[in-house]
């Protein structure tokens, strides 16, 4: 029995403790969160009724120690440790460390700051994130499939699954053959008079045999990932948009979905292309389609990334013993500086280079063809190498001998309104028939 | 990661104390009460301690809930087992000789042989036929001649102590051996297999399907569990010597004609710190190699007699390999590297599990040493008069981060400076230079028509940094070279030149004997024909990092190697 100076005695009242327990539920059934009180059994079925219904003092006493034992010490937490969807936020982040680990602690959007999930603070995360928990087993077994990839990035960064286009270089590439170089020993002419250098073995109308070239970015085992902001967007000249290609940092993906082997890219804008220098580009960034960019020469297209825009002519043609577009500006008609920046030490791409080229008595003179039509084309673009920038290649370089981490940077065709590329990033691909 | 250690409640009793009184003044009923009355405040003392002793009690039971938190190995064991994981066991040494019999061409399981150099005995797992009276066979260390049997079949299950190599378990039900089960998804109602679960201190319980999946083994069934009790783990790794131990049976090995692979991949059960990076590993493979994390952990959960290993894409290789996985690993915390026989086997049994069309590909992992040959340390004359004895003290702690070869190994310049800084009064400030080395050693070229050496330190070197040196092959054109020794640097755009030195003056013989990727850290030495590499005459070649918090990566690990004495100054 306790006694204190405050405890006065009070009469018996009927039903007292059933109405003192149907308010405490009432209570407990409001609660806006699972931490709030409802501790108490103790009070409600170890209490003899006597003292429920005459020492009301004493039972308050005793109810507000085990309220203060449930919201100051925590103690109610523990039926809900291992409940996903009921386990305190501060101890989600536990959960996560055996479910999850590989996932990031936070995520932001680089666009508009907004936090896309933070595992320290699930409230303020725009992914459900013991929503998230509940299904990740099941994401870990579509691992390496287009929708594990939509998936995590949705997660990751907030974009719509719906945005998210996966496009694969092995069926989109149009190449040059890798076919041999004949020497023009006879000093045959073009359409145009010109003495023309050599051509390649199997047609002197096509560039390629349909042979396909390996390399870092063609090949059958390359994916690429394009992402549409759907929000607001700056392109960082001051110019706000509605949607853009969505920038991601690939390195959660490669560490989580990502099959060991192939080779990821995010299609964005060669503005992202400049590398934290001096290390290495982890996962390059890349254009649609990707390998045109590899490959000096595409087909159809309607934009020359080098002309007519003089200011750029000290740009080497990377691939001197490739095709020159142009011999005038068709703007302007000025000359095309470039057509005299042949290196005549160059190489022809699909070629093996080396003395055995040169011993079976192959010459890389600069090829005399001067437009796309002259090989039965309508237009050709010239661009760089997606691993070959440099902000100044010195004239007469060959493209073997410039290093990755270089960048060469290509004016975009503002009259287009392309700002962020030089290719026209809506062309029509579908007539490259010689892919 | 969070702050691993949850504190959910209170455990000092004063803090409790004053908890409680504050939160009861908050209540209109005892507002005005008197806490410290002697009544109440036993009251209040009784429950306050009643509250700090369970509060401990639930901050412990929080922390063993959560696999980054908890701190007893049954806990880590328990949440392993929620994701499918099962920590590895103790696992025994093997060692594969070549062995002559007198009778027959069977070796019966049982065979005993005795380790010279480690004094501990190696039998035979599982009758051998080598179809001859001269073979191979793979011999396991353990405790006795005999694997150990249990048959004490109780309540559906089987228990096996934490000395047993689990690995090494064989079960028959009724004479008809039962296999392992690895996932449930491939199993029927007919399936003849068993499942193995870590259990509490440390042993391991054998149990069976349940009719569904699995055949369901009914009570008092004639169920054998053998397992080898290895007692050597790894004290029993690196044996060579093989002596045949008598026998009385007439079928009996007269002969170890040579020992093929010396004992390796002895190992104590998984540490806790393992089964905590390993756990959440294991369950986001799901038991598939897609992504490179996942072929390691599934690497290294079917191969347990492994060390360590690594694993990475073939997309990040110089020049890339795509379709290909990649995986280096080790047999033991030196570096020791698997035969390519045994490599081919792990990448046949590895491409179950990964994509189809991507190849797993094993290669060897090359250890290359730091050496640190120049540096500076300063010090405080108030503490220390002359410096003497600080080299030691620099040497030794740089020897405490050795990166050791490992996959994972980083050489934490930072943190070294700042512990000597710290922890030594006398040390004001200490500056080193790191250089990565790679040794190739004369007797493996001396004959001089494969000299093209290959180095891949995988760290971004320092442009005009790379530097090597060694003995030059007796020829006329060479006369005049001082010491008669040769030198190798890069010239800054990537090419290595050779020269020597004549009167002290540099002399060019080569300006392109190879090429250097300052990114990638990959060196090529083509040629090297004027080395003379006789009588173990080696070729050092060395590179200063961009960093000197080298990394281990991919196939290259670290290893402290040279420390010279660093000039010491007041």
């Amino acid at each position: 029995m306790i006694s204190t100076t405050n405890l006065e005695f009070k009469p018996l009242v009927e039903d007292k403790a059933k109405k003192q327990f149907a308010e405490q539920a009432l209570r407990n059934s409001n609660a806006s969160d699972i931490i709030t009180p409802r501790f108490p059994f103790y009070v409600r079925d170890r209490l003899p009724v006597h003292i429920l219904e005459n020492y009301e003092l004493y039972v308050k006493f005793i109810e507000t120690y085990f309220e203060w034992l449930g919201i100051t010490n925590n103690i109610n937490q523990i039926p809900y440790l291992m409940d996903i969807n009921n386990v305190p936020n501060n101890l989600l982040i536990h959960h996560k460390e055996l479910f999850a680990h590989l996932f990031p602690d936070i995520s932001l959007r680089e666009d508009d700051g907004n936090i896309i999930y933070d595992w320290n603070n699930p409230e303020n995360s725009v992914v459900d994130i013991r929503r998230f928990l509940s299904f990740v087993r099941q994401f870990y077994l579509t691992k390496g499939t287009e929708e594990s990839s939509r998936f995590l990035l949705s997660s990751l960064f907030g974009i719509d699954p719906a945005s998210i286009d996966f496009d694969y270089p092995k069926v989109q590439l149009c190449i040059l053959s890798d076919s041999i170089w004949v020497p023009n020993l006879l000093e045959d002419s073009d359409a145009l008079g010109n003495t023309y250098s050599g051509y390649w073995a199997d047609s002197r109308k096509t560039l390629s045999g349909g042979v396909r070239f390996r390399d870092d970015y063609f090949q059958e085992f390359s994916y690429s990932i394009t992402a549409v902001n759907t929000g607001v967007f700056e392109d960082g000249q001051g110019n706000q948009g509605n949607q853009g290609r969505y920038e991601f940092t690939t390195k959660p993906i490669k560490d989580i979905t990502h099959p060991a082997g192939f080779k990821l890219f995010n299609n964005v804008g060669p503005d992202s292309y400049i590398p934290a220098p001096p290390g290495p580009i982890d996962t390059g960034y890349s254009e649609r389609p990707l390998l045109g960019h590899y490959l000096c020469y595409r087909f159809d297209t309607t934009l020359d990334a080098r002309e007519p825009f003089p200011d750029v002519c000290n740009v080497q043609d990377l691939f001197p013993c490739g095709f020159n577009p142009y011999t005038t500006n068709p703007l302007n008609g000025t000359p095309n500086c470039l057509s005299s920046a042949h290196n005549p030490d160059g190489f022809p791409i699909g070629y093996t280079y080396g003395a055995s080229a040169e011993a079976a008595g192959y010459t890389y003179t600069a090829d005399t063809y001067n437009t796309a039509e002259d090989r039965g084309y309508t237009f050709w673009t010239v661009n760089h190498h997606p691993a070959s920038w440099a902000d100044g290649i010195d004239i007469g370089i060959a493209f073997g001998d410039i290093r990755l981490g270089d960048l060469v940077y290509l004016t975009p065709d503002l009259s287009k309104n392309y700002n962020a590329s030089p290719n026209d990033p809506d062309e029509d691909v579908s007539t490259c028939t010689l892919a | 990661m969070p702050d691993s250690y949850i504190n959910l409640s209170q455990t000092d009793f004063n803090q409790v104390r004053k908890s409680l009184v504050d939160f009861m003044k908050t209540k209109p009923e005892f507002t005005d009460y008197d806490f410290t009355g002697s009544a109440m405040s036993t009251l209040i003392d009784l429950l306050s301690y009643n509250t700090a002793f369970f509060s401990t009690y639930t901050n412990f039971l929080a922390n063993e809930s959560f696999i980054d938190s908890a701190q007893k190995r049954d806990s880590l064991v328990s949440l392993a087992r929620l994701v499918g994981y099962t920590p590895r066991s103790r696992i025994a040494a093997r060692a594969d000789i070549n062995v002559t019999l007198n009778i027959g061409s069977l070796v019966p399981a049982g065979t005993l042989f005795n380790g010279q150099d480690t004094s501990f005995s190696f039998i035979v797992k599982e009758d051998i036929d080598l179809g001859s009276s001269t073979g191979t066979i793979t011999v396991y260390q353990n405790s006795s001649s005999n694997t150990t049997k249990n048959t004490t079949y109780f309540n559906g299950s089987v228990t096996v102590p934490e000395q047993a190599d689990i690995s090494s378990l064989k079960v028959t039900v009724g004479g008809i051996e039962y296999n392992k089960a690895d996932r449930i998804s491939v199993l029927s109602a007919s399936s003849q297999v068993f499942f193995v679960d870590a259990i509490y201190s440390g042993a391991y319980e054998v149990s069976f399907g349940d009719g569904v999946y699995g055949v369901s083994v009914p009570a008092n069934s004639n169920v054998v569990v053998e397992y080898l009790t290895p007692n050597g783990v790894n004290n029993a790794n690196g044996e060579t010597v093989f002596d045949i131990a008598p026998v009385t049976s007439p079928i009996k090995v007269t002969k170890v004609n040579s020992v093929i692979n010396s004992a390796y991949g002895g190992q104590e059960r998984e540490t806790i710190e393992s089964i905590r990076r390993n756990a959440p590993s294991y369950f986001q493979a799901q038991n598939r190699a897609v992504t490179a994390e996942d072929a390691e952990i599934v690497f290294k959960i079917d191969n347990p007699e492994v060390f360590d290993a690594t694993a990475w894409g073939g997309e990040d290789n110089n020049p890339p390999q795509y379709g290909r996985l990649f995986l280096a690993c080790t047999k033991n915390n030196a570096g020791a590297t698997f035969t390519q026989e045994q490599l081919s086997v792990f990448a046949a049994k590895l491409q179950e599990k990964t994509v189809v069309g991507i190849l797993p590909e094993f290669v060897q992992p090359t250890c290359y040493d730091l050496d640190i040959l120049e540096g500076e340390i300063i010090f405080d004359r108030l503490v220390s008069i002359d410096g003497n004895g600080l080299n030691t003290i620099v040497s030794s702690k740089i020897r405490d981060y050795d990166p050791a070869c490992g996959f994972r190994g980083i050489f934490p310049y930072s943190t070294i400076i700042s512990d000597l800084v710290n922890n030594n009064k006398a040390i004001r400030s200490v500056d080193f230079k790191v250089e990565m080395s790679a040794t190739f050693l004369g007797n493996e070229y001396e004959d001089n028509t494969n000299r093209n050496l290959y180095v891949s330190f995988a760290n971004t070197i320092i442009k005009s940094t790379v530097n090597a040196k060694f003995s030059l092959i007796d020829i006329d054109i060479f006369d005049d070279a001082d010491e008669n020794l040769g030198y190798i640097e890069d010239d800054g755009d990537g090419f290595l030149r050779f020269y020597i030195m004549e009167n002290a003056t540099r002399k060019y013989i080569n300006y392109r004997i190879g090429t250097v990727d300052y990114l990638t850290g990959n060196l090529y030495v083509v040629g090297l024909t004027d080395w003379n590499a006789v009588n173990n005459k080696n070729f050092v070649i060395r590179a200063e990092p961009n960093t000197k918090s080298v990394q281990a990566r991919k196939q290259a690990i670290f290893k402290i190697g040279v420390i010279d004495q660093l000039s010491v100054n007041a």
